[in-house]
């Protein structure tokens, strides 16, 4: 991770519009498979945002005289055991996991830069004291923490994010950290620091510009990791409560106790959280190695 | 004499249900489909768990809106004539296969206590399992809590008999004996000093459910083996109270001493001994090799019980315990919906199987204790705005009884279909959205209102419902915030009373009288919906001091009509459920409880045909 931020300086995309322009064209070049996730993604996520509009049915309009019935005209993944229209139901669980993923990884990734930033910079006890609490929450698998909390707190999609967030920022803090420590040694900032600028400003103005690259892909990879994490935590029972339709809900539910009778039931869901994670894992990796000159080529 | 005011609860069910419609009346392109989805769990989330399910059969006869109790016919099996097998490991998924021990401690008053203590504490009257139908007899013994007079036999009480009306003498029985328990007790014989020990344990809980042993005025050794209950008055189900029901086990006087609530110091007269209790995995309990009672079988009489060990497996989620009695890692499972079982049939026809009408009621509870449900045109309209029918042809594929409760159909005497019932009554169970938003708005919701229901995680058919019932009641403008909760915190809302307005729950049908006394008299624990009416108070309390059965029968079934009228709960159809076990289990026949949800004395006296078992390819 830190030879990521080591680079970082060099690999900064400019900020005007055309260096924007040209960091897509090379991301369509160069990476072909990192902008097909991109847009995958991005489909996934106007799914999510349109999906009261797409969406032919109701999610919880049952109909119990069509339960059951395979992928049709009219039902165009089928319908579950109540005779729910499912891909209705797929097209708001988009937007549930859209919603949570963004809202997680973005609260992860805020968590991660004021811990990382902070201890990176300050460094000393302070950065020791943390680091090594930081240990001590990564220690713990995810999943049981995350099963532990959710009991206690109940599930709620606030509480999910909550604690998706918190779990993979406090984890990913240490990566930012990496990122700091690198860039605080650099020229520009001893200079800021030699004329007497302020910590804030320090960290504001050349340190947390500096690593943005690192948060970026951070961000992006967080996104498809706290979907899957709902998605376990629904397919565990313990996510957003019925009848709000999850990925992960979806597949533990009706998806196991019918597979043989209407396989399209696990289907449709299982398809989409592989294909959302996947294009957000090669998304971010594509960022990845677009900002990092050491990763070109590989 | 025992009293004599129940009706016999066998003929209840029949052997098992005709042929679904499964995975074999799949389309190709389905079976492809599920081939698919089987590979694709192979690297995510699902590849931990086994599919399970059947096909709903849209075609099988429904008894929906009829009183068509077809399915509860049942013809005595033949008894059996191969001699009886020591030895084995059997374990059951029992009728609560989710459900972990929740208590080992009778002065908790926990309803499950039975279920995991029943093989260790005994009671004073036992079903007599003579009676079953794998040993020639007439009876299936799947009621929940409730045994006629004729199926009754003395367990701890050798006999028994009435002084004056108000008196009863029970003689206890010599040579049931305690077995050393380090640290708890030495080994020793129960005497009558424990049975009064016991009642007394149980009536002093600040747990205890009200008014339960109100009609005791004293319980006392007269000596070592003869005890005197001196009732203050009368009680039809005296014999239920303190004899065979859910608050009946006799504990030694030693438990007073050790802290009750640890399994380790649970001990007992009965055919087991607890030997390992692991929370939310397993129970096991091992043979005793002294225990005093015996089975006749082909008329040459046997110790029990026949098993070396006997383990409760605890398995939360519907399809791994469907796939461990596919796999044989259970020898029976008491409890499959229907939806599992013609997958079943058609991956292991060699299981054998029962059917049965569940012995509890599904229902929405609504508390009349506050808005909106304490007008009873709000809780009217939520009955008229479900289609109860369509849940039973559907939701159930014609697995469930439209109408069977508060009163179970097997309550012969006291059970009424719903043609007897009034016109209002019958009204309930029509589907009326248009009614039920007039209702609404003649209470005062014309645009409806939202409410707050909980949903206990550990049924995989309430979990079902609760979206239904949502999208039902949504059509009328009332949202059902669903609220999933596990069992334990689950149960403690409704017993601490802070389950929300709705409370969607399973409540056993006990008995004809327990059932209205439970559900309906102010106060009881196990009245959710709060009812409170201290006029119906009365009268239920004069059911309980009414000797003459028939008069018992009229107020029960006025009693009953009142109730359902008034709409407390919304009322929801009653499941058929199924068992099954694998042939190596003998002397057997589905046999679910010998008194209150105590199936210990029926896994005592059965079998396993290791040899067989060997041969399947299950042996060890």
């Amino acid at each position: 991770m830190t030879t990521v931020a080591a680079a970082v300086p060099d690999a900064l995309p400019g900020r005007d519009q055309a260096r924007w322009w040209r960091f897509t064209v090379r991301l369509f070049r160069t990476k072909p498979l990192g902008a097909a996730g991109a847009v995958v993604f991005a489909i996934f996520l106007l799914s999510g945002i349109f999906a009261g509009v797409l969406a032919p049915y109701g999610i919880n309009e049952t109909d119990l005289a069509h339960r059951l019935e395979p992928p049709s005209r009219q039902f165009l993944l089928g319908t579950d055991h109540l005779g729910r229209d499912l891909f209705s139901r797929v097209l708001m669980g988009a937007r549930l996991s859209m919603i949570v993923g963004f809202c997680a990884a973005a609260l992860a990734t805020v968590v991660s830069i004021v811990i990382g930033v902070l201890t990176g910079y300050l460094g000393g006890w302070f950065d020791m004291l943390t680091q090594r609490l930081v240990d001590a929450w990564m220690t713990f698998p995810d999943l049981v923490l995350l099963i532990v909390i959710v009991s206690v707190v109940g599930p709620g999609i606030t509480q999910i994010v909550i604690i998706l967030g918190l779990l993979y920022g406090i984890a990913g803090s240490r990566i930012v950290r990496g990122a700091v420590t690198s860039v605080r040694e650099h020229v520009y900032t001893h200079a800021a620091q030699s004329i007497g600028a302020g910590t804030f400003h320090i960290l504001r103005r050349h340190i947390l510009p500096n690593v943005m690259p690192v948060v970026i892909v951070l961000f992006t990879t967080r996104v498809g990791a706290v979907i899957l994490s709902e998605a376990a935590l629904s397919f565990l029972g313990l996510g957003v409560p019925p009848p709000a339709p999850t990925w992960g809900g979806m597949l533990s539910g009706d998806g196991r106790t019918y597979l043989y009778l209407g396989p399209w039931l696990a289907l449709a869901p299982g398809i989409c959280l592989t294909v959302v994670v996947y294009a957000a894992n090669v998304f971010g990796d594509a960022l990845r190695d677009l900002l990092d000159p050491r990763m070109r080529g590989t | 004499m025992l009293d004599s005011h129940r009706p016999t609860n066998g003929a209840s069910d029949c052997r098992c249900a005709g042929p679904l419609a499964g995975i074999g009346s799949l389309a190709p392109a389905s079976r492809f489909l599920a081939r698919i989805v089987l590979l694709f769990a192979a690297g995510s989330l699902m590849a931990v768990l086994g599919g399970c399910g059947g096909g709903p059969d849209r075609h099988r006869p429904s008894s929906a809106g009829g009183t068509d109790m077809g399915d509860l016919s049942f013809e005595p099996g033949p008894a059996p004539v191969e001699p009886p097998r020591y030895g084995g490991e059997l374990n059951v998924g029992t009728v609560y296969v989710t459900l972990s021990a929740l208590s080992w401690d009778t002065t908790d008053w926990n309803w499950k206590q039975n279920h995991d203590t029943g093989m260790l504490y005994e009671q004073l009257f036992v079903a007599d399992l003579d009676q079953a139908a794998v040993r020639g007899g007439d009876q299936r013994f799947v009621s929940e809590a409730y045994l006629s007079a004729e199926t009754i036999r003395g367990e701890v009480a050798a006999s028994w008999e009435w002084e004056d009306p108000l008196t009863l003498v029970i003689e206890v029985r010599r040579g049931m004996v305690f077995p050393e328990k380090p640290g708890v007790m030495e080994a020793r014989e129960l005497d009558a000093h424990d049975v009064v020990f016991s009642y007394e344990r149980l009536r002093d809980s600040p747990k205890a459910i009200p008014t339960y042993f109100d009609h005791i005025d004293r319980v006392v050794a007269r000596d070592d083996h003869t005890v005197v209950f001196e009732f203050g008055e009368f009680n039809a189900e005296w014999d239920y109270r303190f004899g065979y029901g859910y608050f009946s086990g006799i504990v030694p006087r030693e438990l007073g001493d050790v802290d009750a609530k640890d399994w380790r110091n649970v001990t007992g007269t009965g055919p087991f001994s607890l030997e390992r209790f692991i929370p939310g995995n397993s129970q096991t309990y091992v043979r005793r090799p002294d225990y005093w009672d015996r089975t006749t079988i082909g008329g040459k009489s046997y110790e029990i019980p026949f098993i070396d060990e006997l383990t409760y497996r605890t398995i939360k989620d519907e399809a791994t315990y469907l796939t461990a009695i596919r796999t044989g890692k259970l020898d029976i499972l008491e409890y499959i919906r229907w939806i599992a079982v013609d997958h079943l049939k058609k991956t292991t026809p060699e299981l054998r199987w029962s059917r049965w009408l569940s012995t509890g009621g599904t229902f929405m509870v609504m508390r009349v204790d506050q808005e909106p449900f304490d007008d009873v045109r709000v809780r009217r309209a939520m009955n008229l705005a479900v289609n109860q029918r369509e849940i039973v042809e559907l939701f159930f594929g014609g697995n469930a009884e439209l109408f069977a409760y508060p009163q179970h159909p097997t309550f012969e005497g006291y059970f009424e279909p719903l043609e007897a019932m009034p016109p209002s009554v019958q009204e309930l169970f029509e589907y009326k959205p248009e009614k039920a938003r007039r209702l609404l708005a003649e209470a005062g919701y014309p645009d409806g209102f939202t409410f707050r229901m909980q949903v206990s995680a550990n049924n995989a058919m309430r979990m079902e419902l609760a979206p239904l019932l949502a999208s039902y009641l949504d059509r009328i403008g009332v949202t059902i915030e669903i609220e999933v909760v596990e069992y334990a915190a689950y149960l403690s809302m409704m017993t601490t009373r802070t389950h929300g307005p709705g409370y969607l729950m399973a409540s056993g049908h006990v008995n004809p009288t327990t059932t209205l006394r439970k559900n309906f008299v102010t106060g009881q624990t196990w009245n959710p919906s709060m009812w409170s009416d201290p006029e119906l108070d009365r009268r239920i309390h004069e059911m309980f001091l009414t000797r003459d059965e028939a008069e018992r029968q009229r107020i029960v079934k006025q009693i009953t009509r009142e109730m359902l009228d008034e709409a407390p709960y919304l009322w929801l159809p009653v499941p058929y459920i199924y068992t099954a076990w694998w042939p190596w289990v003998k002397n057997y026949a589905g046999e679910l409880r010998a008194g209150a949800v105590r199936p210990g004395p029926i896994y005592a006296r059965l079998w396993i045909d290791q040899e067989m078992k060997s041969e399947m390819g299950f042996g060890p």
